[in-house]
Order: structure tokens, then sequence, then C-alpha cells
């Protein structure tokens, strides 16, 4: 019987995969690099203050996917800033799934999770599915404003979305910009009247949503995703490639890891024909 | 050997040829050492293929197994707690697709253990095989 060498073929398969394979780079494969002063906890408290509805605006290729990933995920998952508000009795604790329940006090079971519907728009897509209405409405419920609360919003006007209130649900839109003027307006009424909440990204201001986070692609990110994905191989990306890539797109970091990764696979071939 | 935190995971093939033969037969074993105290839920083995390459990622898993351990049947935790104990596993392999290192596409196979404990993240390890003797691809400069 042989033994085989688990660790020597898992460097041999490193090696052999691209480091900037599609496997090695979608979103939630490896940590997401925040801004200075940034971080998943601290953008959804930033979420929350805004009404649970904003926008991620930023260029194609700047990361908007990869960071929604990372808050959907700190959303389903006991983050420390949730096990904080625990403790100060705003916020229930994580349930076997290890989802963090909605807030205490609107009426609900505290330990259900806060359902997540999203939609990723763009590549041919440019209309949400026809029955997201009712789905959304079958997962966020009757989520009403409270009495009391409504009576306001009723005689005084008074802004809906500065009642207290936590969203029965979230729809996240990746691509909100391919929606026409007007399925944009419709989107955010519905998710408002089903009192939801509601993330989109976008390339531009819409100016119908505040702003969450303006995502600017830079070079020192890049250099150290480079890096990052790297570790552990042969290195075959230099400092100048990634300048000069970087340069050539304009900071579209799909297109310079698509062109990273025909370089790494025409240096992989070279060093092996050599 | 393969170890996260202090779960160790060993496979092992019986045969380890440069390339099996389409058809053949794969067998080999493997193993858990968990540290002590550690419980597992349950051990998925799955024989698999997958692509690896710049565009959307395909998979196909040939043979799986699944080794459940009963919260209730303390013997099995017992084991797995005080000695190495070896899971065997033998499949006969497809004649398609062959293992190939393309420039844009690369298909990889390989037998996947995928670990769940009872608390905390669940380990995946591979053991990367090749099928089928398909020459590395060359890039062609125009």
């Amino acid at each position: 019987m042989t033994i085989t060498d688990t660790a020597r073929h898992d460097r041999e398969t490193l090696d052999l995969d691209n480091p900037f394979s599609t496997r090695r780079l979608r979103p939630g494969a490896g940590p997401f690099h925040f801004g200075p002063g940034q971080s998943a906890e601290r953008l959804l408290r930033r979420l929350e203050v805004l009404g649970w509805r904003a926008e991620i605006v930023g260029p194609h290729g700047s990361g908007k996917s990869a960071l929604v990933e990372v808050l959907v995920e700190a959303l389903t998952r006991s983050l420390p800033a949730n096990r904080q508000r625990l403790q100060k009795g705003r916020c229930a604790a994580p349930n076997e799934s290890g989802q963090v329940g909605r807030i205490a006090g609107d009426g609900r079971s505290v330990n259900e999770p806060l359902p997540v519907m999203r939609f990723g728009l763009g590549r041919g897509i440019r209309q949400l599915p026809s029955d997201w209405v009712r789905k959304l409405t079958e997962v966020a419920g009757r989520n009403r404003v409270p009495r009391p609360w409504r009576e306001v919003v009723r005689r005084w006007q008074y802004p809906l979305a500065r009642a207290p209130w936590k969203p029965a649900a979230l729809l996240v839109i990746d691509g909100f910009e391919q929606l026409g003027w007007l399925a944009r307006r419709r989107t955010i009424r519905g998710v408002r009247t089903r009192r939801a909440g509601l993330l989109v990204t976008c390339h531009r201001p819409t100016g119908l949503l505040p702003c969450l986070v303006t995502m600017h692609p830079e070079w020192e990110t890049l250099w150290q995703l480079v890096c990052r994905l790297q570790a552990g191989t042969t290195a075959r990306i230099e400092q100048d490639d990634v300048t000069g890539s970087f340069v050539r797109h304009a900071g579209n970091f799909h297109e310079i890891l698509c062109e990273l990764y025909l370089l790494h696979e025409r240096r992989r071939i070279s060093s092996r024909m050599d | 050997m393969n170890g996260i935190g202090e779960t160790q995971i060993v496979i092992v093939l019986d045969e380890q040829p440069n390339w099996y033969v389409p058809g053949s037969r794969l067998s080999g074993r493997y193993c858990l050492r968990p540290s002590a105290g550690d419980a597992l839920r349950a051990v998925e083995l799955s024989l698999l293929w997958y692509t690896v390459g710049q565009g959307e990622e395909d998979m196909n898993v040939h043979h799986f197994q699944r080794q459940a351990f009963e919260e209730s049947s303390g013997v099995e935790l017992a084991l797995i707690d005080n000695a190495d104990r070896w899971y065997p596993f033998e499949s006969v392999l497809p004649n398609t697709p062959l293992s190939y290192d393309g420039v844009i596409v690369k298909i990889r196979w390989c037998v996947r253990i995928r670990v769940f404990p009872v608390r905390g993240r669940e380990i995946v390890v591979e053991q990367p095989f090749r099928l089928g003797n398909v020459p590395p691809a060359a890039m062609v400069v125009t």
C-alpha cells in the first residue's frame, strides 16, 4: 500500500491552478479588503442608520458584488456587533443555523432570521423576476408600522422612513442600473410598502437611495489581492505587471484579473517548456 | 495528511499511478484523527471532477458516500477518539471527462473528504488524481 502524500499533491494542485481562476476570485472565496476605517459591522450599522435602504456605488469591477457578499454573510451570521446588541437587549440570539434574529419588540418571534432575497442583474438580465413582489411578501409577511406610528404618519405627514422599525426582509439587487427609471421607482415603492430593506449596487448614484459606500479601485488594494492569491504558489506576476494592467484597464478589477490570468498561464507554460 | 486545527484527515489511495485508465477501479481509504474531545457529526466522501479556469465553473460527483455519527452512538465517537479508524472507499472510474490541463479551462479529478464537526466549521480535504493521459495544452502565440 502506498501512502499518498496529500500535502505534496496540494502543492502541485495549487501550482497548477491559476491563482486568478474563477474559483479563487468568486465573491466570498477570500477575505474582503475594506478601506480605511471600514468594516462589515460599521457598514451594517450605517445601513441601519440609513433606514435599511441604501446603494453601493462604484464603477464596474470595483468590488461591489464582493462587498454585498460580505454584508449578506455578516447579516446572516453572528457578528460581534450582533452579539453586542444582544447584550443590550436589542437583538435576538443567533438561531441554530447561526442566523441572527430580528429586533425584539416588533411583535414577532425574536429568533426568526432576517431573510435576504438576492437578485443579480446584467448579462442580458435587465428586469427582476415577475413574481418578486409575491416572494418578498411571502418572506416579509405583514410587517406593518405599529398603529401609533401609522397615526403619526397619517396626521402629521411624518416621514415613514423615520418611524422606528426593522425590516422583515432585505432585498438585495446587484446591478440596479440595469432597471429602467420607472422600474427602479416601482421597486423602491414595492419594498417600502412591504416594510422590507433594500440594498442595491449601481455604477452611478441613482438619486433615489442614500449612498452606503462609494467604491474606488485602488492600486494598493489590487496589489494586496494579487499577493494574497499568489501566496503558496510560484509567483509569476510581478509588481510591474499589476501596475501596467491597472493603467491599461483604468482600475477595472475584472479586466485586470482576466489579463493576469492569461499572463500567468503564458509564463507557466513557458517555464514548463524550458 | 492534512490538518486544520487539531483534526487530521489522511487519504490513502491503494495504488498511485501517474494516471488512471478510464473505466479502471480506484480504491483507497481515509482516516480521521480528531483531537480528544472533538466530536464529528458526519463525514462525506465524494469522488468528483470540477473545472478550473476563467469562466463559469462546472462539477459533477461520480461517487458519494456519507458516514453519519449519531450522537447516541457513543461507541463510534469513542473509537475515533481513541485510535485511527480507516474507512475504505472504492469506485469504478468513468470514461469521461478526462483530466485536462488547458489554458482557459482545466478539468480536475479528486477524492474529497468533507468533515462536519459538531462544533465549528466544516473541513474539506482533497486528494487529486489524473484520469486519462491527455497532454497539457500549449499556448499558441499569434
